[in-house]
């Protein structure tokens, strides 16, 4: 039965090869996106899943006084002080990192940032050793990874090499190179380049660490505690460090600990001062799957529909094995069993698809990396088979119950009553179209913030600005002084932070009310060059000697935060670190980072030059890459040794903008390819109705029905559903891509009733094309013709 | 064979019943060739397809072979109808994306029949009816004597007791009717208990019995 059965599918495939070829693809492309869904979603959960013993290997967090939330850094000292004081912990390990010069030999030095950690590391995770061997007992050791050795040592053997990391005149640590690990996956939430012992640690003055060293803030703490149940009371036991660590560390006061295993580390997003990487955010880890169910849906209605409104070539088939014996039982499971065939070859086409796409979707977002592994994937094989299964009962259960029902002798008789425009096939368009509508919404939507994040007025100078990080302080006035004698500068400053680049979070107190703030350590023409607009106020004086110990700037956010309006803000005292300080001017908001994060509080605080670590550098707008590249030849002659770090200060924008016009054109996609699924399903079932009212046509042009009559004749069921359909649509899409994007982003342009009426129009205009197709041939035909035939 | 009896059948338009069947009993020996004639619309394919159980009836008792039908169950009758009765229609309803191979195998397959076995009755069949040099053809590429020699040959395929034929040369010319109407005949005095409805006073006069219709009454 099987094989007969085949036989007419393919058949019957082959004989209708456009309407195949179309179910095939339409098909594909959901089940495609359905495995992307499924597989990015697992790889947000597969973050750090492959260390062996993560179930009892636990991360210390630190709550700071004053500020919301737990913060991802742990006091050096308490690490293994706890390992002492408490029973449970079997080890506990140190993790930190430090930007540092990297150079080999006479070879171009490199920036780098180097991790340090205790011997135990590698036996708390899983990173393995690809050769040599992964003991950092030894404080002359560095273990590199596979890509960092390629990077510095070609084809040639890395084990046995040097590696001078130095910054500055107070570092510099010649490390031998006796092990090469394997490159740290993209899901580890722990990632390195260079490992070596804890001990060869130094602070920026060169200094070393003492062990009971409570100032220092670790990256991470780990502790490995084999039964779980003690996690909670050692946290609790933890709090015995509060007071010791309050005493060295007044700007930063610890109120608490937690402890939390590596899965739940690796299940966090949004963790404050966290050092060590995070999963994708949520919004990237459910939106595709979301996006992924509705193209799915939709080739599902599709094929369901077109089906549906086919099925009269199918009737007499089905009325003729019905008189020679079969069941309707056997008929249902033929009907699906021709749609198992195409979601089979759907399926074999999809992870052609998803060949190009996943890499496609990976090099669109940074630290995402999903992949499908077909052959040894056993969840994804899973997924696929059950695919496969649901697949085929929702796209074709209802075409097979709905054709396989008719008694063959209405049927012969020619009475069938013939659906296609019923009302399930009108709601199943319907929901194509809310699906389309959504998609489009999307699509727009996303293109418009693309337009908005990139003229956007980030609220101080940002395109004709260059950056330079300068961490030797020392060096510091002899390349300021080069850069100053470049005609083409138009204004420089020094600053200890710079916008964007990294700002300490301080606790301000003010009004009896605390609160977390952004704290920027600035040079004295640091506003005037940045162009910050002060609204109320003066800036920073040097000649006010006072000006570097007492007095702040602030933004309105915060004053507003205070709930003062400009003016009352001058001369308030603000609490910051133990130390009151006065405001002496009120900045108008800018902002601070990317635009994934909203407009938030900024304190900035006058720093003198020998905390100076970055030179901003504006010029015209036309000069800007002729001053950076200056500024190379300046930094080459100033620092010799030292890599060089620029920036062009509107490399900020690049990345959310990217992120925005990546997700636009994953809309825009989608929204193409739902248009065309309902436009497929609209034209099947316009088809259909012009095909039962032929004769109807025929007779009211007879009779003088003019053509517009004709439009609303055959258009009549379908508006309405339409009409509504966009409407849930417009609200789908609206909802969504709000939501989507008050994730994302924390500046992002909303959505606009604008946006919302040109994705009415786009579908409506499709839909008008694709439905007036078929009208204008009805309207073009021949009514004499027409009525023969019957 | 089978016994109609006190048969009605009726739609109901708003208050009107329309009768499509009424009171009509029949009663059918093995062996028989009934012609069912009458004008259109007078009920002969309706009562056809109630033979053939095809359709429902709303009142009265029918017994094939002792089963009472009006009793069975929509499964029970379906594979009553399956082993006993063969039917051939006036537009054939062959299965286009079958070839006359696979349309005359469909029935045999429905009855479970092993593959070899199936083979064997095929080619009998194919045999006989002298078209095994167009077995490999599709219904499309044959005429209509050929395609309702093929429909003939489904028909009698899985061996029915009775053969139920609505207007089988209605859709061909006198000389392939001619031949339809021989080869029913021929199976006729092989023992094949046949109902057709025709129009034809010709073709009725191949059959032992005729019965005529008149507003679904039997004519009396």
């Amino acid at each position: 039965m099987f094989k007969s059965f085949s036989k007419i599918v393919l058949r019957n495939m082959w004989r209708y090869k456009g309407y195949t070829l179309l179910n095939v693809v339409g098909m594909a492309i959901g089940i495609a996106a359905m495995v992307w869904g499924y597989q990015t979603y697992r790889y947000s959960f597969s973050f750090d899943n492959f260390h062996k013993d993560r179930d009892n290997v636990y991360r210390g967090l630190t709550y700071k006084e004053g500020a919301d939330g737990v913060k991802g850094v742990f006091p050096m000292a308490a690490v293994k002080q706890a390992q002492n004081d408490f029973s449970g912990i079997e080890e506990a390990v140190r993790y930190l990192s430090r930007g540092l010069n990297v150079k080999y030999d006479k070879n171009e030095p490199f920036a780098e940032r180097a991790h340090f950690t205790d011997p135990a590391f590698f036996e708390l995770f899983n990173f393995p050793l690809v050769a040599g061997s992964g003991n950092i007992a030894d404080k002359n050791v560095v273990l590199i990874t596979e890509r960092t050795a390629k990077k510095y040592f070609g084809n040639e053997d890395p084990l046995g090499k040097p590696l001078i990391f130095y910054s500055g005149d107070s570092y510099a640590l010649p490390l031998t190179v006796t092990g090469v690990l394997k490159d740290v996956p993209v899901n580890s939430t722990i990632q390195f380049d260079f490992i070596t012992n804890f001990e060869n640690f130094l602070r920026g003055n060169g200094s070393r660490v003492a062990p009971d060293d409570w100032t220092l803030m670790m990256d991470a703490a780990f502790f490995k505690i084999p039964n779980p149940a003690d996690a909670q009371r050692l946290a609790k036991e933890f709090d015995k460090y509060i007071s010791v660590q309050q005493k060295a560390r007044e700007d930063w006061k610890a109120a608490g600990f937690k402890l939390i295993s590596l899965p739940e580390n690796a299940a966090m997003t949004n963790l404050s001062n966290n050092n060590l990487g995070e999963r994708i955010e949520d919004s990237a880890t459910y939106g595709p799957f979301v996006l992924a169910l509705l193209i799915f849906l939709s080739a599902c209605l599709n094929f369901s529909n077109t089906s549906v409104s086919r099925a009269n070539r199918r009737l007499k088939e089905m009325g003729m094995r019905k008189v020679m014996g079969s069941s309707q039982r056997q008929l249902i499971l033929q009907m699906l069993l021709e749609c198992g065939f195409v979601v089979v070859l759907a399926v074999l086409l999809s992870t052609l698809l998803n060949y190009w796409w996943l890499p496609a979707f990976n090099q669109m977002f940074n630290g995402v990396k999903v992949t499908a592994d077909y052959f040894n994937d056993m969840s994804l094989l899973l997924f696929m088979a059950v695919a496969v299964v649901i697949t085929t009962l929702l796209a074709g259960a209802y075409p097979a119950f709905y054709i396989s029902r008719f008694n063959p002798s209405t049927i012969f008789r020619g009475t069938v009553k013939f659906g296609g425009t019923n009302l399930f096939s009108r709601i199943m368009l319907g929901l194509q179209v809310s699906i389309a509508m959504i998609t489009v919404v999307a699509g727009i939507g996303f293109a418009r913030n693309a337009e908005f994040q990139k003229n956007y007025d980030y609220g101080y100078n940002i395109e004709n600005t260059i950056g330079v990080i300068v961490f030797d302080t020392t060096s510091f006035p002899a390349f300021k002084n080069e850069i100053a004698a470049i005609p083409q500068v138009t204004a420089l400053a020094g600053t200890r932070n710079h916008i964007g680049y990294g700002s300490r979070s301080v606790v301000a107190e003010a009004e009896g009310k605390k609160g977390e703030t952004n704290y920027l350590e600035i040079g004295n023409d640091y506003v005037k060059t940045m162009n910050l607009k002060i609204a109320e106020g003066r800036g920073f004086d040097t000649q006010m000697e006072g000006d570097y110990d007492h007095s702040i700037l602030i933004t309105q956010n915060l004053a507003a935060n205070y709930g003062w309006k400009d003016k009352e803000a001058l001369d308030k005292k603000i609490f910051i670190d133990s130390m009151h300080y006065s405001v002496i001017g009120i900045l108008k908001d800018f902002h601070l980072d990317q635009l994934f994060d909203p407009l938030e509080p900024v304190v900035l605080k006058l720093a003198k030059e020998n905390r100076y670590q970055f030179l901003v550098i504006q010029s015209k707008l036309s000069d800007l890459e002729t001053v950076y590249s200056k500024t190379r030849d300046a930094w080459k002659k100033v620092f010799p040794m030292k890599p060089f770090a620029g920036f062009y200060q509107n490399e900020i924008k690049a990345e959310a903008y990217q992120v925005t016009k990546s997700i636009a054109k994953i809309f825009t996609w989608f929204a193409i390819i739902s248009i065309l699924l309902t436009a497929t399903g609209l034209f099947a079932l316009v088809s259909l109705t012009v095909l039962k009212k032929t004769k109807e046509i025929a007779l009211r042009k007879v009779v003088g029905a003019k053509p517009r009559d004709i439009l609303v004749l055959i258009n009549r069921g379908y508006f309405w559903i339409f009409l509504l359909a966009s409407a849930i649509g417009c609200y789908g899409g609206y909802s969504l891509t709000r939501l989507l994007l008050d994730m994302i982003f924390g500046v992002n342009a909303g959505i606009e009733v604008s946006t919302l009426i040109r994705s009415a129009i786009v579908l409506f205009v499709i839909a008008g094309i694709t439905s007036g197709i078929k009208v204008w041939q009805a309207i073009r035909a021949n009514p004499a013709k027409n009525l023969r035939a019957e | 064979m089978l016994e109609l009896k006190g048969i009605y059948k009726w739609v109901n338009t708003g208050n009107n019943r329309v009768f499509l069947l009424k009171d009509v009993d029949l009663s059918v020996q093995p062996g028989e060739f009934i012609s069912i004639m009458g004008p259109s619309g007078s009920g002969k394919s309706t009562l056809l397809n109630v033979i053939g159980m095809l359709d429902t009836f709303d009142q009265g008792e029918y017994n094939f072979l002792h089963e009472p039908v009006h009793k069975l169950k929509e499964k029970q009758r379906s594979s009553l109808y399956k082993q006993y009765i063969g039917f051939v229609f006036q537009a054939y309803h062959l299965i286009d994306e079958l070839t006359v191979y696979e349309n005359i195998e469909t029935p045999l397959i429905y009855q479970d029949i092993k593959t070899s076995e199936r083979k064997a009755m095929v080619a009998d069949v194919l045999d006989r009816f002298q078209i095994v040099g167009k077995k490999d053809l599709f219904p499309t590429q044959l005429s209509g004597g050929q395609q309702q020699l093929v429909g003939i040959a489904r028909a009698l395929i899985a061996r029915p007791k009775l053969l139920l034929a609505d207007e089988p040369t209605g859709n061909l010319n006198s000389k392939q009717g001619e031949e339809i109407m021989g080869l029913f005949k021929q199976l006729n005095d092989e023992g094949m208990t046949i109902i057709q409805v025709t129009h034809s006073e010709k073709n009725a006069a191949y059959g032992s019995r005729i019965i005529n219709l008149l507003d679904g009454m039997v004519a009396r």
